[in-house]
């Protein structure tokens, strides 16, 4: 018998350069997110971080079939699952073309996903809460 | 690599995803915060490793003792997920990163430090019930792996500690001062 914990029953699937937009990796990109990890901590957010989108192919369809497979597993026991990409990197940082052939590979529909903006105006946290609340009504601060 | 500017932590899905951890063992909605809290104070890059047990058993998983996950096809299972964080922590040596690894201390698989052991359990699950593991010295049977899987490339494990957040004596600012006194060692080189 499962029975209650603190858990949130929410999981975000995270593109790298949104929580480590200071790494050397992403050097040449212009725009920063807004306070990615900040919220999903605060609102009670699990993380799945996807590998970051510079690793070789091949290792990072691996890490992502294993976070696919997690997913699905949320999925089927009620947790909401999310893919928080950036915008204006290739496959959103986030390596959203695997995780397409992944679900499908898994007959798991898609996560929906959230793009997080890098322009000024979205480096706000309000501004990925209201991303983020796109794709859910349940998401309150504090949660 | 002491000494670099450039740090980054690959900590126990876990203490990033509370969400898989086995049933009753949540301590908090989704990443526990006095943990990445530090890790960014102290510089780091955070990196999440997967979590075997959730992979191989999912969320719905029972209570199991390091003696009942070690077996040569959860190994395998821990190994084949080995190979792919020690080719992304490749990606980190070649940029000159220092690495440490934080575990989860008590956990079958994740632990760093101290594991579980109930050489008593199987069958009928009820019997965790009736109280948990104890805690041994020693690695969780995922940790075990990666260290083997480090090892057999020619690379040193990282320096690596854990976090025993479920154990039920955890006492949170000791656990932390302990963190902070490793995290400052690695700075120091």
């Amino acid at each position: 018998m499962r029975r209650d914990d603190s858990r949130s029953r929410r999981v975000a699937i995270v593109a790298d350069f949104l929580i480590n937009p200071d790494s050397p990796f992403y050097q040449s990109i212009e725009g920063r997110p807004g306070p990615v990890f900040d919220v999903l901590v605060e609102d009670g957010w699990g993380m799945m971080k996807a590998p970051p989108h510079v690793l070789k192919e091949s290792v990072a369809r691996s890490a992502v079939i294993t976070t696919a497979g997690d997913a699905a597993d949320y999925l089927r026991y009620d947790h909401l699952v999310v893919i928080l990409a950036a915008e204006g990197i290739s496959q959103g940082g986030v390596w959203l073309n695997e995780f397409e052939v992944a679900f499908r590979d898994l007959k798991t529909p898609m996560p929906k996903v959230v793009t997080i903006g890098l322009d000024p105006q979205s480096r706000t946290a309000d501004s990925v809460r209201a991303k983020l609340a796109e794709v859910t009504r349940n998401v309150t601060a504090n949660a | 690599m002491s000494g670099s500017s450039r740090k980054v932590a690959y900590v126990a899905h876990c203490l990033a995803n509370q969400n898989a951890k086995v049933s009753e063992f949540a301590k908090c909605p989704g990443v526990f915060s006095p943990l990445t809290d530090r890790l960014r104070a102290h510089g780091y890059e955070i990196q999440q490793l997967p979590c075997p047990e959730m992979s191989f058993l999912g969320v719905a998983r029972w209570w199991q003792s390091r003696e009942q996950y070690d077996t040569p096809g959860y190994r395998r299972h821990c190994r084949a997920l080995a190979r792919t964080v020690v080719d992304t922590v490749s990606l980190h040596i070649e940029h000159g990163y220092d690495i440490v690894i934080v575990g989860l201390d008590g956990s079958p698989s994740s632990g760093v430090r101290l594991t579980s052991t109930k050489t008593s359990w199987g069958g009928r699950p009820e019997g965790a019930v009736a109280g948990g593991s104890d805690r041994i010295a020693g690695m969780g049977v995922w940790m075990t792996e990666l260290k083997e899987e480090f090892e057999s490339r020619g690379l040193s494990f990282p320096r690596a500690t854990g976090i025993a957040m479920d154990a039920q004596n955890f006492d949170l600012a000791v656990a932390m001062t302990e963190l902070d006194e490793f995290l400052t060692v690695q700075e120091n080189g």
